[in-house]
């Protein structure tokens, strides 16, 4: 081991990395951001004053460097959609689609742990074919369109669920904005119907959206559990005559804690990658949402701030998930 | 079992695509008599919003997903795959600065990388296949060295070392085809993962651009219909579920057996 | 699988969650609200905003629903025209109150227009375009006096400052307040005052309690939903009461819903293709009437845009004054064999019409490319001349036929680098005998033969200029029956929600 230096010395270099490649991005494009920004009908003079404001002007390097100041001081510039700072909207929009993340998050271990467990103690039996039939599932669907599946039976068809949203609308004024997690805001607020509100319309897209990670994790989950209670130290316990569901906790699960922290982590990255198309498909008003109308409007300064939280966030997933594999192998050693 | 499921959907999506102009017709032909209509004798999968068939166009959608499969392959593999060759055999800071940067690759976010790259150099399949294919590559690079590591310490290429073979004779020549074989096992299990980000880009209006039949865009095409006209966009939805699956199938079965080989 | 019984408990209590109703005084309105990006009347240059702006300022002049090519007073309530046209003098009403309770007076209304004037953001261009400038603004007794360069027809002038740039603004209100504050809040004497705001979702409007007239309602909620089917999802299951986006398609599902209705809007915004006459392979005039002859554009409509708008031949558009009344020709294709590339927006209607005009060139031997993009993209491109043809969409800045006119015809400087990038420039179109006409018409004081002279203009356009005008837009607004109230005028401006009344 290198010791934290050297691991921040990695992580900064990732960084920089995101940061060139956001940047590349951005200048490629064949949009001319000076029009987007004023509009069609404007004079030729607020055009080139508007130029000029923006820096387009300058040798590229130039620019570069002044973008990476400006993300050192959490400058983003204003977004041209929403014509407010870039940072005040990722704060504004990034709760919504860490509510979202971290419920299918949660549903994902929900499923997906008991379904391996079940798979791994089954093996080769029913349950071990619904795990690999679940799995197969959410690694093949295409995401959108299951939640559009999912609207039109469960919203349209059926009623059960709430619908495209965070909230019904009517109550969206009603709820002050604490946290920016609807759930949370609802119970410091003692609001109970927001609260029934806000479960209703998460569960769909969380559902949809946690199908990947309950798929990953339940095929972890089996194939570290087989591997484990193959081990002669099991057999060892089972002729000692511990019974079975213990063994498989204590003598299976608990060893296989490493790659499973570290399956949860890398799915929670791509819940949040995948919220893109979720979010469009039920209108959540998150950070895939707000990403994809800036991609689509050529708003620089937005994509680029959305596309960096992003990449910060996956790499500080990855180092939390080695740092706690390290640790995790560490203490069964 | 499974695997043999997986080469017949592969297979069906090879042979649609072959001979999908003999087989579904033109789709791209408009009849604007003909809308929305449900699936019947003349039309197996009904009619879309501008009268196309829509069989014709599931059908006429299997070339497209299947070139843009073999397209991503073709770029990133191949790229990854020298990446990983020269900096596993080399070793030293080549294979410090390589990996380094497969790192740095790895650990960004690649959807929304491939997004924005599609974003900015402008929607269209050519596009989507360049930025899917720019963000894949890393994972066949680590492969490539895992495998190419070991083997630089194998004895034929030590002897190769001493006869005075040159590095690049030795990745060349000796490495990249030992390194080939896992390399388009990895492929193959990325393939599914390709459907599915080349239909997302599809969906979004990035990907292939009307009036290809690409099953992602005709999915978003038929949205504004769901409602009232379930076909429009079920049918080529289940055709990226059905195609995906099969890759996964696939993939997993090729695994498994290269997985027991190298146990054994 | 304790964990998989509570999800399913938490299943089972969500379909309590969907049964709750909206409240009988809040209007929920889904829409599109995508191109919202300030409020302050002296920015606003998009639909989205003059929409939100028409509830939350008023003007000297207005329009009786459905009268709309015919001015009458809003916040004035009378004028006079004196020194034949060149001056006009308007007496307040005494009763407007902003929503901060203070009367609004003559003070408000050249302040509001000087800052209009003072920012010069596009909104600047629709009040000089009757020639306004601060100098020509005076307040005698009370009363808002306007000097203008030259006599122009009176329409023309009424309909400028009956537009969004004309609103009138608390100047008291704001005048504490940090610049760009009115970006983002209100101070107006219309019948609502913003309540919130959060771009890209939502905006609330409150009721106005110092309007003479309240509104029916307390609350506008306007919710953004991109998608028209999560539009009418929304509204099937009474999340929304109303929803503006639906296309044709889903218009005709709805009537399986028998507590749903639908009202069709006629809009002044024209759908049109656009020929850039700057390519060498379109610069021929046989190309153009390749072009124009090989549509059949009553069929494409009705096909693409169906209930959503109606085949409309002339750059004026119906309900303006002077709009032509000769419907497009039958096609007769005359094969003209080129490749071509085909700009267009890429979603519904614009890109089912470009589908529909690709197969229709198709059959004239014409092959066609559609290049879709996103709106600024395509508009990039389109300012650049870098199309060979484009499908595109214009609103009218004001209600009067020189809105449109002008900018369809007017191209006094054709080279690349010119100031005014009118769409008649970036097809590269001049025609003297044409801009000609725009001048003559504006000056006509009598709009009979103000009304011959645009129907000359469009005899021109048809024969040679540029543009294939397609369609006319009709805004279909689905909702739950028994609404009613709703005020939705061909301009932006004129969509109102202040005697919206529920079931």
């Amino acid at each position: 081991m290198k010791g934290w230096p050297a691991h921040l010395a990695a992580l900064a270099l990732t960084a920089l990395g995101l940061l060139a490649a956001t940047f590349f991005i951005g200048r490629v494009v064949p949009i001319d951001p000076v029009l987007a920004a004023i509009g069609e009908r404007a004079p030729p003079e607020a055009y080139r004053t508007m130029r000029e404001a923006f820096g387009l002007d300058r040798p590229v390097f130039e620019q570069f460097l002044r973008y990476l100041w400006q993300v050192l001081r959490l400058d983003f510039g204003d977004s041209i959609l929403t014509a407010r700072p870039v940072a005040r909207d990722l704060l504004r929009v990034f709760p919504a689609t860490f509510e979202l993340a971290t419920v299918a998050m949660l549903l994902g271990i929900g499923f997906g742990l008991p379904l391996g467990v079940a798979a791994a103690f089954w093996h080769g039996r029913w349950p071990d074919a619904l795990a690999r039939g679940v799995a197969l599932l959410g690694y093949s669907v295409p995401v959108f369109w299951l939640g559009l599946m999912g609207l039109l039976v469960f919203y349209a068809g059926l009623g059960w669920t709430g619908g495209p949203g965070r909230l019904a609308i009517w109550l969206e004024d009603d709820l002050p904005r604490v946290t920016g997690l609807m759930t949370v805001d609802a119970v410091l607020a003692g609001h109970w119907a927001a609260l029934a509100s806000a479960l209703g319309h998460l569960v769909l897209p969380a559902s949809v959206l946690g199908l990947f990670s309950a798929a990953a994790i339940a095929r972890m989950t089996r194939a570290a559990l087989i591997e484990q209670l193959a081990q002669d130290h099991v057999t060892a316990a089972r002729a000692r005559g511990i019974p079975e569901w213990r063994v498989v906790l204590r003598h299976g699960l608990r060893p296989a804690a490493a790659p499973l922290v570290n399956t949860v982590a890398l799915s929670y990255g791509h819940l949040l990658e995948g919220s893109v198309l979720t979010e469009i498909v039920f209108a959540w008003p998150g950070l895939g949402l707000y990403l994809t109308q800036a991609l689509l409007s050529a708003d620089m300064n937005a994509v680029l701030g959305a596309t960096l939280l992003v990449g910060v966030l996956f790499i500080g997933l990855n180092a939390l998930s080695d740092h706690l594999v390290r640790r995790l192998d560490a203490r069964s050693r | 079992m499974s695997e043999r499921i997986g080469w017949a959907a592969v297979g069906l999506l090879v042979a649609l695509a072959v001979l999908g102009p003999w087989l579904g017709g033109d789709p791209t032909a408009q009849d604007l008599g003909a809308r929305l209509l449900p699936p019947s004798a003349a039309h197996w999968f009904g009619t879309d919003h501008l009268g196309r068939d829509l069989f014709a166009r599931v059908v006429g959608g299997a070339g497209i997903t299947l070139a843009i499969v073999v397209l991503v392959v073709a770029v990133s593999a191949p790229l990854g795959l020298v990446i990983g060759a020269v900096a596993g055999t080399m070793g030293g800071a080549v294979e410090a600065v390589l990996m380094r940067l497969t790192d740095i690759a790895l650990a960004l976010p690649r959807l929304v990388l491939a997004l924005a790259l599609v974003a900015a150099l402008g929607p269209g399949i050519e596009n989507a296949v360049l930025a899917i294919a720019l963000v894949a590559w890393p994972s066949y690079a680590r492969v490539a060295r895992a495998e190419a590591s070991v083997l630089r310490q194998a004895d034929f290429i030590l002897a190769l070392r001493q006869m005075g073979a040159g590095e690049t004779r030795i990745v060349l020549v000796h490495m990249l085809p030992l390194l080939a074989g896992s390399v388009i096992v990895r492929a193959t299990l990325d393939m599914a993962g390709i459907v599915l980000t080349a239909a997302g880009l599809g969906f979004l209006g990035l990907g292939a651009q009307p009036p290809m039949p690409e099953w992602g865009a005709m999915v978003a095409q038929g949205r504004p219909y769901l409602l009232d006209q379930w076909w429009v966009a079920t049918l080529p939805g289940a055709a990226i579920l059905i195609v995906s699956l099969g890759f996964n199938l696939l993939g997993d079965g090729l695994r498994d057996r290269i997985d027991l080989r190298s146990r054994e | 699988m304790r964990a998989a019984r509570w999800a399913l408990i938490l299943l089972g209590l969500t379909p309590f969650a969907a049964q709750a109703t909206v409240p009988r005084d809040t209007l929920v309105v889904a829409t599109q609200l995508d191109d919202l990006i300030s409020l302050d009347p002296a920015e606003i240059f998009e639909i989205g905003g003059a929409e939100v702006a028409a509830n939350l300022y008023r003007r000297l002049i207005g329009f009786e629903p459905g009268l709309w090519d015919r001015p009458v007073g809003d916040l004035a309530q009378i004028w006079q025209v004196e020194r034949e046209g060149r001056r006009y003098v308007f007496v307040l009403r005494t009763d407007a109150r902003f929503a901060s309770g203070r009367t609004v007076n003559a003070e408000d209304v050249v302040g509001s227009w000087r800052r209009v004037l003072a920012k010069d953001k596009a909104p600047a261009a629709v009040l000089r375009s009757i020639g306004l400038s601060p100098e020509r603004l005076s307040i005698a007794q009370g009363q808002v006096a306007i000097d203008l360069p030259e006599a122009l027809a009176p329409g023309l002038v009424l309909a400028v400052l009956a537009s969004t740039a004309a609103s009138v603004i608390d100047l008291q209100a704001i005048a504490d307040k940090p610049e760009g504050w009115l970006g983002r809040n209100s101070a107006g004497a219309g019948a609502f005052e913003l309540a919130h705001w959060s771009p890209q979702e939502r905006v609330t409007l409150r009721r106005n309690p110092h309007h003479p007239q309240p509104a029916t309602m307390a609350r506008i909620v306007l919710r953004h939903v991109a998608e028209p089917t999560t539009q009418r999802l929304m509204l099937q299951r009474g999340d929304v009461d109303l929803a503006r986006n639906l296309g044709p398609d889903l218009m005709a599902g709805l009537g399986r819903f028998p507590d749903l209705a639908v009202a069709a809007y006629p809009k002044a915004a024209l759908y049109y293709l656009a020929v850039n006459r700057r390519r060498p392979t379109l610069a021929e005039d046989g190309a153009l009437a390749a072009i124009k002859s090989a549509l059949d554009v009553p069929a494409l409509v009705a096909a693409t845009l169906g209930a959503r708008g109606r085949p409309h031949a002339g750059i004026v558009p119906a309900g303006f004054l002077g709009a032509a009344e000769e419907g497009h020709a039958a096609p007769k294709p005359a094969p003209w064999p080129a490749g071509l590339t085909l700009d267009v927006r890429a979603a519904p209607p614009t890109l089912d019409l470009a589908e529909a005009i690709q197969a229709q060139l198709a059959k004239a031997g014409i092959a066609v490319a559609i290049q879709p993009g996103d709106s600024k993209t395509v508009l990039t491109r389109y300012r650049a001349r870098r199309h060979d043809l484009v499908i595109a969409r214009w609103a009218p800045d004001f209600a009067d036929p020189h809105a449109n006119a002008e900018p369809f015809s007017r191209n006094p400087d054709n080279g690349d680098a010119a100031g005014e990038r009118t769409p008649a420039w970036r097809n590269g179109w001049v025609d003297a005998e044409a801009m000609a006409l725009v001048e003559q018409a504006v000056r006509e004081f009598d709009s009979e033969r103000r009304a011959a002279l645009y129907r000359r203009l469009q005899a021109i356009h048809r024969q040679r200029g540029p543009f294939v005008i397609l369609a006319q837009e009709v805004e279909i607004v689905a909702m739950r029956r028994g609404l009613a109230g709703l005020v939705n005028g061909p301009l932006p401006e004129m969509l109102r929600f202040e005697s919206v009344t529920k079931p």
